[in-house]
Formats: C-alpha cells, structure tokens, sequence
C-alpha cells in the first residue's frame, strides 16, 4: 500500500454525454406536467367516490322533496360542516406521516372550552379569546409532536395520552355547564354570510390568480426549455374552475351568501395546499410520510418536520373550536368530542389521503368533507333514526379505506387496467 | 453542473482517493471491523467482496457516515475525515446507494432526485421561497440522459418504476451532486437480466466520468464485468486486495471461502 | 365521553314509574336529628364530577345537610371517574376504611348491584342509598331520586299550553343510546302523542341526537326548519344545552323567542336564555331537597334505623322504600323564586336576568 501522501487528485466533474450524437434514446420525455399524471389508479380511486356522492345527492334529494339540493340546505351544509373540514387539514397532514392524531376531538373540545370562557367568562375581546385559544391548541399540538418526534414515542400513544389530558382541561373549564358567547364577532365566524359582490369579487381573483399562476409555469417552463401541457388543457381547467366557483358562488348568493365558514375553509384549504406542495417543507413532509429513513439520509430534520406537523394539527383543532363556537354560539362538553375524530379522518381518506402516509393533499378535505357533510345534513334532513347514520358513517369509511388499500396493492386494479389497455 | 470533461487521463492516479487505514468498528461484543485497510482510485470500479456477515456493509457505513467508527482513520484525497452523520460524507462528496435505494416511493423521480436539497425560488423576498421545480425538472432530465437512463417521465412516481430503473434513480441521484465517490451496496441483487445489464452499463459509465466507484456485490459475474480492483473482507478483516485481470474468478472465491490464504495484499 | 350516560341500563327510572306516589311521603326521620351525637363514617360514591356540574351541588348541600344533623360524622367522598370498575374498588376501600353507610351515584345500575351485595356481606352489614339512579338486581337500603318520569311530563304539558291548535312541534330528543333520553321522550309523547293522533298538532319533525350534541342538534334545528319551511310553533327539546343549538338555529331565521322551546337541568346558560326570552322553560331538579332528604335518611341508617316509605320502586330485587323529589317546571317568572333562591345558579352567572 502506497504510504506516501500526494496530493489528493482533482476529479473532474462529469461531463453530460452528447445526447443527440449518439442518437441513444437518452432523452427524457416529460409528457406530465407539473406532477399531474392521470394515472388509472388515480381515477379508479376517486371516480366511485364521485359516483358516490351523486348517488347521495340524487337520493337524498327525491326523499326531501327537492330540498336536499336546494340553496339554503347546501348553504346551511357549508356552514355546519366547515369546521370539521378545517380540522381535516390537520388530519391530512398527520396521516402524510403515517401518524395517527387521536386527541383532536378533545383538543377541539379544549379550544371551544377556552375561546367560550375567554369570551363569556373572562370577557377578553373576540380577538384575543380567538388567538388564545389558537395559540394554546397550538401549543398542546406541539408539545405532544416534542414527545413524538423527540422523545420517540409512538403517537398512538402520546396522543391517547392527549385525549385523556385535554378530555380533562376542557372539562375542568367547562365545569359540566355550558357557556353562552354572546360576542358577535365570534358568532360571525359561523352564523354570517359574505356579501354577493364580495363573494363575486373573491371568485374573480381566484380564477384570475390561477390563470396568472399558469402563465407564469408556462414562461418559467419555456425558460427552462421544458416541454408544457397544451394550452387548451390550461384553458378548459381555467374555465371549469371558473363555471364551477359561479355556480357555487350563485347558489350560495340566492339564498344569503357564501357562509364565513365556508370563506374561511376555503382560505385555509388554498393555504395549506400551497405550503404542501409549494414549498420546500411540505415537499419534505412528503419525504418523511413516503419513507422515513431515506428523507433522513438525505439530511432532512424528520425530528422537525414530525414535530412541525403535529403542531399544525394543534392548531387546525384550534381554528375548529373557534369556529363551532362561532357556529353553536355556546361551548359545552357535549359541543365537541371523540365521534369528531372518526368523522374528520373520514374526511381525509374519503378524500384520497392514505392511512400509510405519503399519499394524499389538502384538497381531501373538500370533497371528503362533502361527502360526510352530505350524508349528515341529508340524513337530518329526513329525520333519519341515529342509529343508521352511524352505520352508514362505518360503512363509508370502510369503503373509502378498502379503495385506498386495494388501489395501493400494484396488482390492485391491474385486471381492469390490462381489460382498458386492450380495448 | 456537469460542465467541464473528465478526465480520464488522472483515472489510474497513482494515490488512491479514499483510504481507509486500521478501521475498527465495535457493536458491543461483535468486532465488526478489525483493522481494516481499504483504497478506491478515481476512474476504477472496486468490488468489495466477502461472505454474509463479513463486514462490508459495516464499512461502506462507516465511508458513509452512517457509523462513527471505533477507531483507525479515514482520508480522502489524504486528508483525514470524521463522519458524524451522512451528511457530512455527502459533503465531503461520498455519496452512498443503499441496497434499499432509500427511494420515497410517494414522490416522482425529481423530488427523489433533489431530495433534501430541493431548489427554490423567491416568492416573496425575504419570506417565501417556493420550489423551484422547472429548474429541478430540468436539471433531472439532464443528468438522467447523461447517464443514458431511460425512464418515461421524470414526473413519474419513483412507485410506478421498475427495479431496474429505480436502481438507476438511486444512482442518478447520487450522481446528481457530482460526488468523487459514489458507493454501491449490492446494485444487482434483486434484478432480473436486462436490467441488471443496465445497472452495470451504469456502473462503467460512472468509471468514465473519472469517479471512484465502489460495489458490494456477491455476483462474481458482475465483479469480472465490471471492477478493475476487488478488495475481500472476511470475518471483520480484508484478506485479499486483486487487480482483476491479474486473476481468475477461483482465486476471488477462495479468498472469499479463505480456502487459500493470500499473503500479499497489494495495491497496483 | 358520554360513557356515563350510555351506561345507564335500561331499567333505571322506568321501573320506577309505575310503583312511586305523586308526592314524597312526609318524613319519617324528622326526629333523628335531636338524637344523641354518633361517630360514623358515610362513604358516597359518584359516578363522575366532570360530565355535569350539579355533583359539586349535591356534595356541598348533602354534607351541609348531614353535618347539621350529626356533626361527629366525616363524609368521605369519591369520584368513579365514569368508571363502574373503579366505583367498585371504591366501595371496597370504603369499606375496608370501615365506613358505616355507602350513599352511591352509580355509573352503570345493573353493574352497581355488587357494591350492596358486597357492603350487606360487610360485617358489620353497611346499608346502601341508591342517590339518583337506582341501582338494579340487588335490594338497596333506600332510593332518593328526582321524579324522572314527570320531566317528559311537565315539558309536553308546556307545550301543550302554549302552541295553539293545528301547530307543527318539533322534537329534538337527547342520545338514542342514554335509556334516560327514551324516559324524557315518552313522557313526553304521553301528553302530546294523542294530541298528534287526533291532528289537534302535527309532529313536524322528530329524531334523537347521538351524545346530546348541541351543535348537532343545532343542525338538526336548521333541517328540520328547512324541510317545514319555517312553520314550526314549537320545539321540544330534552336540555338546555341541546336548546342553546335549537335557538342558534331559530335565530338564524330570525324565529328565536317566537316560538316556545323547552329545556331541562336549569343551568346558568338556561337560564341566561330564558331571560333573552329565547328559551321559554327549562326543568329544576331541586338539588338542595334532594340532598337533604338524602341527609335525613343517612342519619336514621347511622342510628341504626331503617327508613320506611310507602313509596317503592323496583330494583329487580324487590321494591326500595324510596324518597321521590319533584321536578320543577321554571320559566321567566318563577326563576328567582326557585334556581335562584336555593343558590343553584349564581344572580351573578345570570346578568341577562337583571335580578
Ligand atoms: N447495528 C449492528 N449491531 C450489532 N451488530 C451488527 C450491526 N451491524 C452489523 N453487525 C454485525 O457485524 C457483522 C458484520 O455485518 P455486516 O452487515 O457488515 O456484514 P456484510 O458483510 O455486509 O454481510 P451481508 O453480505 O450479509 O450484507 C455481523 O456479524 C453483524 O451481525
Ligand atoms: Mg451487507
């Protein structure tokens, strides 16, 4: 062995092959674009979950004499379901770790305990009942996600841990009574409506922020010289979200507006959809929910991102209490709890979120939340006994956890992809 | 990236660029590795061979930061390092494909690429930064075709690739950082012909670029296909060190075996 | 968390129904108090302090009530946590600590059976007092409880006085899995159930509400206006916190304190509500009576006497000599007289009162 010590060789960075002279077909063909690939699989997952709910709606509607899909119920739905689908956000988020959040429904629970007595009983303003309650939700998000991603313990655990504890702050203020809020700025948050311009005027901008968005990928793609998805498929997408936001938008303004709620949920849902695939930490949550040791090979914080995600579900639990008391104009033990949890995780795998982790985006929570919230607001509508809409909820759920794993297994649906290929 | 032309010429440096001198690795009771000495050229392929159990992964562990060894040293281009995590052999440019590829199935072939060191952009200056996808797309679609990797879009999901392709990207993306030494832990073992061809051809075309390349394998063919050297651990320690054209496949296994002992262990 | 309240066992009340009088019988033990003063130990068991508030009320005025009837006596107090299992070793640590008389909340009423089996078996045999709930399948010494069966009652006959003929009622009852919740509901419907038979009302809209839920009964209150379009002259509704999700929902459509609502538990936020004029009843359980009935029984026990009543329930076991407290119907102009005078809502907790 040489054991003199020569300075250490320069290697040369590797040069790129001549791609064309050799004419190998090296050339990478990007026919996707911007991460949307329409993949049977994909369709196969969401498409029974359409058909679903169209077979709710239609249902419910003939069984209600046409009420089920008129404006108020759609806009009363909004409004009484929102909340549930903001707390989802959060749950999507944890099930992108493959985690599990069981305290949310009494952590929910403790945000509705404290904005009502911060409002009712303690008499702060509206403003810093509401950030209080944020604030400390987010807190005990964060301190269960330390034990989590610190201290290594399992979240089933830690958070069964949470459920317990926050079962018992929450009951501790609430002291088993109810407590009315009479402030009318948090009342506003569920019982009020966007003016018709103002709900105009929002749709407009969303849509002419999408297309702005698009033009913008398109010059940065043509920069990069990549190849882009044809400007019809952007166009026809512009104007679906745009006919779609109308008639939403419409219906809503003919009976009284587009519900805070529903305006707030909206915000939040654009939000999070942003800095989960936008941004450098939500690609790394990804990372850490699709596999956990090679995001920390590749020198990604898992301790942080684990942690960071667990206080995002904490405070989206806040944001939910604040809304149901916004909504109940009251807070009480029986306000919120446990049945919450089931409900929103429904939320998120109806809507396409993977119990294993990695799979799934925000946008879950809009139409899982719309599925939950039809079959709630259709099933009160016809006075359904309760004991059925618990079955049905079970039975939805499964459902929506069976599509996920069969579309998960690679031989999951391939008889019927081999059966369309041929065809 | 990947501007200027290797240099071939320096391929059979005289100095080996990584040196490994009297490593010792200890887990508790079991001595992984006992002194053990191991070197990789630049522009040379090095099989590192040995029977299960035999140490190798434990060392290529310890070139890679994953174990903090218990004691002998580690140079590259002669200059002593200390590991304490992968990151700080990636940035020392050691770059490692563990036999599990350490893939995010979830994620398409860019993100896998760029993972945990993701390119971005200013939004809003000084508060957000966005991805910079179009440059990652493109940056991964050229270092792909430089390799010669074939995949269908770089927006797949890593999930819909085959074995042989995602071998590829778990190179490519090692490759991407332009590292001195990529080392890999058994590329071949669970493909099936063609693409075991492919991992190989890739393999050689990493020597061309003038990188010291190492490979675990326990696929002699492999090794005579590809390696220029091929180093043999046994029972914690190296006990042989070859040129490849200087020997025959039986000599290889009985070093493996230790049915011959090998009394000189020389470097070119 | 309504573990509590799921627990409760088909039985409780309803058998209680059939056997109890109108009225509590005068007390047998008014004497017991000039009695010499006794040492003893009283162990009383509650179900859980955290799902309801009244508890704290029934401890206070029940160890107030016991202290002035026998001062040596020490009350020992513990909390099952909604757990029957721990209510159980409870009763045995009582026991084991050598106390005299075991007064019970029980969680789950059949389950509770164990706690007289094992306190009879006690030597010397500790009496039980079912408080509350009645404890099913074993002979409790004495039963002291609130007419349970009247709440229904005095809720439909509310209604009844107050929604003019041809009105459409809205029912929004409590948990279809709370046995109490199908007892409030029956007696209930045992007013207005003929009353929807001859058309004399129509009974718009009816559906149990899973956990009591408010704000789903809050929902329900918005579904049920939609579908009636509005035409709803009165709702019955099982508590006051399901009522406080009621009048969201009729404030929404501008319908609050138009239309009569009932409640029951007289809480502060009850009460708040009926003062805005949104809730127009709300039933009194008299927390403060039933304690001292329950006083006055446990100091004849711990002088070694047995309380008699002509009132029996049956336990499944036999019929218990029970006490019966009544219930109290309580609107805008009785408030101050009853919830407030007996201190069971603060004037303070009720500015919407102006008392
Ligand atoms: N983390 C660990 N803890 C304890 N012992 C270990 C650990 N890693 C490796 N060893 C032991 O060290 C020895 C060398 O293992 P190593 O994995 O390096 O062998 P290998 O040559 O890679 O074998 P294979 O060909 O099977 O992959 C073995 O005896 C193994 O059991
Ligand atoms: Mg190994």
């Amino acid at each position: 062995m040489s054991e003199a010590k020569t300075p250490r060789p320069t290697v040369a960075a590797p040069a790129p092959a001549s791609i064309a002279a050799d004419g190998s077909p090296a050339a990478v063909r990007s026919t996707a674009f911007g991460g949307i690939t329409l993949s049977w699989d994909k369709l196969l997952t969401t498409v029974p979950i359409y058909i679903g709910l169209i077979v709710i709606w239609l249902y419910f509607d003939s069984q209600t004499a046409g009420k089920f899909i008129g404006a108020r119920n759609l806009s009363e739905m909004a409004q009484e379901f929102s909340y549930e689908a903001v707390l989802a956000i959060g749950v999507v988020f944890v099930l992108l770790l493959g985690e599990i959040d069981l305290s949310l429904g009494y952590l929910t629970l403790l945000s509705v305990a404290l904005t009502a007595s911060f409002s009712a009983l303690s008499q702060y303003s509206a403003g810093v009942s509401i950030l209080l309650a944020i604030v400390i939700c987010t807190l005990c998000g964060l301190l269960q996600g330390m034990l989590i991603a610190w201290v290594r313990m399992p979240s089933f655990v830690v958070t069964l841990g949470g459920f317990l504890i926050f079962e018992g702050i929450a009951y501790h203020i609430l002291a088993g009574s109810t407590i009315n809020v009479f402030d009318p700025f948090i009342s506003s948050i569920g019982t009020y409506y966007l003016s018709n311009t103002v709900s105009w005027i929002v749709a407009v901008i969303v849509v002419a922020a999408y297309v702005l968005a698009k033009v913008a990928n398109y010059r940065a793609r043509a920069k990069a010289g990549l190849p882009h998805a044809p400007v019809a498929r952007t166009v026809a997408a512009a104007i679906a979200i745009g006919v779609v936001l109308a008639i939403i938008v419409a219906t809503l303004n003919s009976y009284r507006g587009v519900p805070v709620a529903l305006a707030i949920l909206a915000a939040f849902t654009i939000v999070f959809w942003f800095f989960a695939s936008k941004l450098q930490i939500g690609r790394r949550i990804y990372a850490v929910g699709g596999n956990l040791e090679a995001a920390r090979r590749a020198g990604i914080n898992t301790t942080a991102v684990r942690w960071l995600v667990f206080g995002i579900s904490g405070m989206m639990a806040g944001v939910a209490g604040v809304m149901l008391v916004g909504y109940s104009a009251a807070g009480s033990t029986t306000t919120a709890g446990p049945d919450l949890l089931l409900d929103v995780i429904s939320i998120a795998v109806i809507g396409g979120v993977s119990l294993t982790g990695g799979k799934g985006t925000v946008w879950a929570v809009l139409l899982g939340g719309l599925v939950i919230a039809s079959l709630d607001s259709g099933l009160n509508l016809m006075a359904t006994d309760p004991y059925y809409v618990y079955v049905i909820k079970g039975a939805i759920l499964l459902a929506a956890i069976g599509i996920d794993v069969i579309g998960k297994r690679s031989s999951g649906f391939s008889w019927l992809r081999r059966r369309t290929a041929r065809a | 990236m990947q501007s200027e032309a290797p240099s071939y010429s320096r391929a059979t440096a005289e100095e080996p660029l990584l040196q490994v001198r009297g490593l010792v690795k200890n887990f508790g009771a079991v001595e992984a590795l006992r002194g053990v000495d191991f070197e990789a050229s630049v522009g040379q392929v090095t099989a590192l061979l040995g029977d299960n159990g035999a140490g190798k992964s434990t060392l290529i562990k310890c070139i890679a930061g994953t174990h903090v060894p218990d004691g002998g040293e580690i140079l590259l281009g002669g200059a002593p390092q200390h590991f304490r995590t992968p990151i700080d052999a990636t940035r020392a440019g050691i770059e490692t494909v563990y036999q599990d590829l350490a893939l995010c199935d979830n994620l398409d072939v860019v993100a896998n690429l760029f993972l945990g060191r993701e390119e971005g952009q200013t939004l809003i200056p000084g508060v957000v930064r966005t991805l910079d996808e179009e440059d990652m797309e493109k940056r991964a679609s050229e270092a792909l075709s430089t390799l010669r990797i074939n995949i269908p879009s770089v927006r797949n999901q890593v999930a819909q690739l085959s074995g042989g392709q995602r071998q590829s990207i778990a190179v490519a993306k090692a490759v991407l950082w332009s590292p001195q030494v990529v080392i890999l832990d058994e590329p071949t073992a669970a493909l099936g012909v063609a693409q075991t061809r492919q991992v190989l051809d890739l393999v050689l075309r990493l020597r061309e670029r003038g990188l010291a390349v190492i490979v675990i394998t326990h696929n002699m063919v492999d090794v005579f296909e590809v390696a220029d050297r091929a180093s043999v651990m046994r029972l914690g320690s190296r006990v042989a060190s070859f040129n490849i054209k200087e020997v025959t496949p039986d000599d290889v296994v009985a070093a493996i075996t230790g049915s011959r002992s090998f009394e000189t262990v020389a470097q070119a | 968390m309504h573990l509590r309240k799921r627990l409760i066992p088909v039985i409780t009340l309803a058998l209680a129904v059939p056997t109890i009088a109108a009225f509590p019988i005068a007390s047998h033990v008014q004497a017991a108090s000039q009695q010499a003063r006794i040492k003893g130990k009283v162990a009383f068991l509650f179900s859980d302090f955290t799902t309801s508030a009244r508890w704290q009320f029934d401890k206070q005025f029940f160890i107030k009530d016991l202290k002035k009837l026998d001062p040596g006596v020490q009350v020992v107090v513990y909390d099952a946590k909604a757990a029957q299992t721990n209510q159980q070793n409870q009763a045995k640590s009582a026991l084991t600590a050598g106390a005299n008389l075991i007064i019970d909340v029980p969680v789950d009423s059949a389950q509770a059976a164990s706690i007289i089996r094992a306190a009879h078996a006690n030597k010397p045999r500790v009496p039980v007092i079912a408080y509350d709930r009645l404890i099913t399948g074993a002979y409790e010494d004495a039963y002291a409880s609130f007419d349970g069966a009247s709440v229904g009652v005095q809720q439909g006959n509310f209604l009844k006085a107050h929604v003019a003929k041809g009105g459409t009622i809205v029912s929004i009852a409590g948990s279809p899995t709370d046995n109490n919740a199908h007892l409030f509901y029956n007696g209930a419907m045992s007013v207005l159930k003929p009353l929807f038979d001859s058309h004399y009302y129509k009974l718009g809209y009816d559906k149990f509400t899973p956990d009591w839920n408010d704000a789903t009964a809050q929902q329900e209150m918005a579904s049920a206006l939609n579908q009636l379009n509005n035409k709803v002259n009165g709702v019955l509704v099982a508590n006051d916190g399901m009522a406080g999700g009621v009048i969201t929902a009729l404030q929404a459509q501008k319908l609050a304190g138009k239309i009569p609502v009932t409640g029951q538990d007289a809480t502060a936020a009850g009460i708040q509500q009926i003062c805005l004029g949104n809730q127009s009843m709300t039933i009194y359980k008299p927390v403060i009576k039933l304690a001292q009935r329950a006083a006055n029984i446990a100091d004849k026990f711990l002088h070694h006497k047995v309380f008699k009543s002509a009132v029996k329930t049956q336990t499944g076991a036999g019929g218990t000599p029970s006490a019966i407290i009544p219930v109290i119907t309580v609107t805008k102009a009785n408030l101050a007289a009853t919830v407030i005078k007996d201190g069971y809502v603060a004037k303070s907790a009720v500015p919407q009162c102006h008392l």
